[in-house]
């Protein structure tokens, strides 16, 4: 297969064009396919082969990608990138071509995937020899691909079992994966509009569905959209294979926070078995009120929770162990009238800096007005009056 | 720098105007009486005359459209655009004899000509950051300054949105540089004074007639001063003000030197190191201390959290800045109080104001409002007892408010029941529906902005000298 001729490659995309068969011509314009690796095949100008054997409507793809097989083999990734720009563009032309019919996708799902590679590698390249701004090869990655998405998405009048819709999902998984990665979030949102209105949402293929779960929870999370976050991203967690335990334990870095937002902390065992252990002492601090030791942490782990993004989330759980502080407080002395320079000495022995009388008074305020706690402050009285019943709601029912 | 421009002359034109204004322009707005009062000539009499005062023109902005060619000879070089830049923002802006709402107009508007002429010659140089960072500086001011007018003087939408649209635009150049010299990017700003333009600027022979705007105008200036003194609107000294006004600014001009001189702890970009007590006496040590000496780079990312307070993407941003930038005295200040108001904790957030230099606050100025509303909505929730009241002059301490008097009228405005002895809260007052307060000056705000010079506050150093 690797030495494959010019030749015997015609005759098999020619092949499978007249049989319809997606999934074979899929493989054989995808550079996860073995016959890419044929010096023979690498070929930088191969109309004139391609159109004697191929029929029009796809001779232009096949010529396209043989084209990126030569650039690709020359190991010229910004080539490469520019010569699957046109595979792409021309796939959209192609399957516009062919109306009521959806057995292509497949094609198009190989030439998606390889563009977005090598977009990726040629950004890279491209950002450090300084041509061009980080993301920007990305982009016009994405504008490309948005040329198949607009054939598939208008493809609304074709039957479902024929539609070119259901290649939507796949295609807004790639765009999430571009979008999330030049930290563009804002444009998710057309594309999670588009898949939402679809009729058939909920019954494309697990693996496209575990993806786009994933992206919608983490954008969900951006928007601070905890609860639906928690949603999709189960569905994500729960449905994942348990073989691939690299995708589990990227869905459990947002799941966690998100969980622990809710009120509920993850076992020693998962951080353990996901090999998460950054997370071991955020669980802790947050169970044990322990205010120093979660600012402690956010430090010491800087770098990994500012890389995926989640920092500011676990910010926000400093709440929650202001929380759990002030309930030890709270049973500490035993009475339903404490006065605020209890909880003053208590932020003060945690070293929160520079606070004071004024300082705790709002952070419990914040908390009554949240839901955390129930009862009243007293400022004339520097006192907290906490209710008889429940003064500290499970955190689950916030 | 060279090898840029070298670069980008296939691409960019490059302007040939020497003055602030085309001659074509100053013909045509001639000829159909388009002069702005301020470019106007004044005869002997001090009345405007509506001719034109060519040497006051400036290039007026004109959004570019289809099928209009742009000419070199109406585009002005980089020097050009600085001392047009260090007129407006100096000479103009200090102008006391018209409204301040007729110099917001003009000099808006001519900012926005500038920030054309630099986008047409695709200059990115640290002089051009610095002409745009001149003119964020201008908005982030005349957003405080003018938040008390009516809509016809001063739109805040679209204030604001020129001040996003140019401080995105400044930090997008930041983050440029340090992409392109990775290696360089390492000396900052204050390295960067500028020399070739400096020169070029300091050999125009236009150089007479800009002093000489400057005379005209500061002898307008002197005239107006004790004026506005009395009418209680932002006194500014100008340089040559100490000796004029010997009673009343000498002393503090004296006590700021001392203290600066005390206090050399390497000022850079701008260096207004002064002490200040918070009006209501609050006794913090940290409070004790204005931030002073930034960079233009720790100005820029300030400045961007801090307009976009409460922008977790911008906060996302400013993490992922070169530690050096990030741990920054100034920077990491904005950081803090984006991160304290994600938890809502208000009390942080107007602690941490207090030592932000006058631009800042400024900047930070249009937030207090929406964070004064949350406060207070948050505390009618947690002080919600029909027996209590709430000390007035603790909460003003507390919110921030310049005195009780503003306090009550906010407490009154969102459904609160204001006693002599302080406020009721009553979780149910709270009227979420009613629209927010209008920003007020506050007189904190304004202590600090009195102590400071218009011309310092508003014009980078390097562009000034």
């Amino acid at each position: 297969m690797a030495a494959m001729s010019v030749n015997d490659y015609l005759q098999r995309v020619q092949t499978a064009f007249y049989h319809q068969n997606g999934d074979v011509l899929g493989d054989l314009i995808s550079f996860r396919d073995p016959h890419v690796m044929s010096l023979r095949l690498m070929l930088e100008k191969p109309e004139r082969d391609v159109e004697r054997c191929i029929d029009p409507l796809l001779a232009e793809v096949i010529a396209a990608h043989l084209r990126a097989v030569w650039a690709a083999g020359s190991g010229d990734c910004v080539e490469a990138w520019k010569t699957q720009m046109v595979v792409v563009q021309s796939v959209a032309r192609f399957m516009q071509e062919l109306k009521e019919e959806n057995w292509m996708l497949p094609i198009m799902y190989s030439a998606c995937l390889d563009l977005r590679l090598f977009a990726s590698a040629a950004d890279y390249d491209l950002t450090r020899s300084g041509a061009s701004k980080a993301g920007e090869t990305l982009e016009k990655a994405a504008e490309a691909l948005m040329s198949c998405f607009r054939v598939c998405a208008a493809d609304t009048r074709t039957g479902e079992d024929c539609t070119k819709r259901w290649g939507l999902l796949y295609l807004v998984n790639q765009f999430f994966k571009i979008y999330f990665k030049i930290n563009k979030l804002n444009l998710c949102k057309p594309m999670i509009r588009a898949i939402e209105a679809l009729a058939f949402k909920e019954r494309f293929s697990l693996s496209q569905l575990i993806t786009y779960k994933y992206y919608t929870g983490r954008k969900d999370m951006f928007d601070s959209d905890f609860k639906s976050a928690d949603a999709t991203l189960s569905f994500a967690f729960q449905r994942c294979h348990a073989g691939s335990r690299k995708n589990k334990r990227r869905i459990l870095i947002y799941l966690i926070p998100v969980k622990m937002l809710r009120g509920y902390l993850p076992k020693q065992s998962v951080l353990e078995r996901f090999n998460l252990p950054e997370f071991y002492d955020v669980v802790t601090s947050v169970r044990q009120g322990n205010v120093r030791l979660l600012s402690e942490t956010l430090v010491k782990h800087e770098s990994f929770f500012i890389g995926a993004g989640i920092y500011l989330i676990l910010e926000k759980l400093k709440i929650l162990a202001f929380r759990n502080l002030f309930k030890k407080v709270f049973l500490i002395t035993g009475s339903h009238q404490i006065e605020v320079s209890l909880f003053l000495q208590s932020l003060k022995w945690m070293c929160v800096e520079d606070v004071d009388h004024d300082e705790t008074e709002c952070i419990l305020a914040n908390m009554i007005n949240d839901g955390r706690m129930k009862g009243y402050i007293s400022h004339a009285h520097r006192k907290v009056v906490v209710s008889k019943k429940d003064p500290f709601p499970p955190l689950t029912a916030c | 720098m060279a090898t840029d421009r070298d670069k980008d002359k296939s691409q960019f034109m490059v302007g040939t105007c020497l003055g602030m204004c085309p001659y074509a322009e100053v013909r045509l707005r001639q000829r159909e009486r388009l002069i702005h009062p301020l470019e106007m000539a004044v005869n002997s009499n001090g009345n405007q005359l509506n001719y034109v005062q060519p040497r006051a023109m400036v290039k007026e902005f004109s959004r570019s459209a289809a099928g209009t060619e742009i000419k070199a000879s109406d585009i002005r070089p980089v020097p050009v655009l600085v001392k047009t830049m260090k007129y407006l923002l100096t000479t103009v802006c200090l102008r006391e004899d018209v409204s301040w709402a007729l110099v917001y107009q003009f000099v808006s508007d001519r900012l926005r000509a500038i920030q054309q002429d630099l986008c047409v010659q695709g200059i990115k140089n640290t002089t051009c950051i610095h002409l745009y960072q001149a003119a964020v500086r201008f908005y982030a001011y005349a957003h405080y300054r003018t938040c008390e007018h009516d809509l016809c003087d001063f739109d805040p939408y679209l204030n604001k949105k020129h001040l996003t649209e140019t401080l995105t635009l400044v930090v997008a150049l930041f983050h440029e540089q340090d992409c392109q010299n990775k290696d360089t990017s390492f000396v900052d700003s204050r390295l960067f004074p500028d020399c070739c333009d400096e020169e070029i600027w300091n050999d125009s022979n236009d150089d007479t007639s800009e002093s000489k705007i400057v005379q005209d105008a500061r002898t307008t200036e002197k005239k107006f001063h004790r004026r506005t003194r009395k009418e209680g609107g932002i006194s500014l000294r100008m340089s040559g003000d100490s000796c004029l006004d010997q009673n009343s600014s000498t002393g503090v001009t004296n006590s700021l030197r001392e203290l600066s001189l005390a206090n050399n702890s390497g000022g850079f970009a701008d260096s207004e190191i002064s002490s200040f007590s918070v009006p209501t006496g609050r006794t913090k040590e940290c409070e004790n201390k204005v931030i002073s000496g930034y960079t233009f780079r720790e100005e820029a990312e300030a400045l961007y959290l801090l307009v976009n307070f409460g922008n977790e993407e911008v906060l996302m941003h400013a993490f992922q800045l070169q530690k050096k930038i990030r741990c920054s005295r100034l920077v990491s200040v904005a950081i803090k109080m984006n991160i304290a108001w994600l938890s809502c904790n208000y009390y942080r957030v107007l602690c941490l104001s207090s030592i932000l230099p006058p631009l800042f606050l400024c900047a930070f100025h249009p937030h207090l409002t929406m964070i004064q509303r949350k406060a207070l909505s948050i505390l009618s929730i947690a002080h919600n007892s029909k027996g209590l009241v709430y000390k007035q002059e603790d909460l003003a301490a507390v919110l921030c408010f310049p005195s009780v008097q503003e306090l009550n009228d906010a407490c009154r405005h969102y459904g609160f029941t204001v006693l002599g002895g302080g406020i009721i809260f009553n979780k149910a007052a709270f009227n979420w529906n009613i629209s927010m307060m209008k920003p007020l000056r506050v007189k904190w705000i304004e202590d600090k902005l009195a102590k400071m010079e218009l011309s310092d506050l508003l014009l980078p150093n390097d562009l000034s000298l």
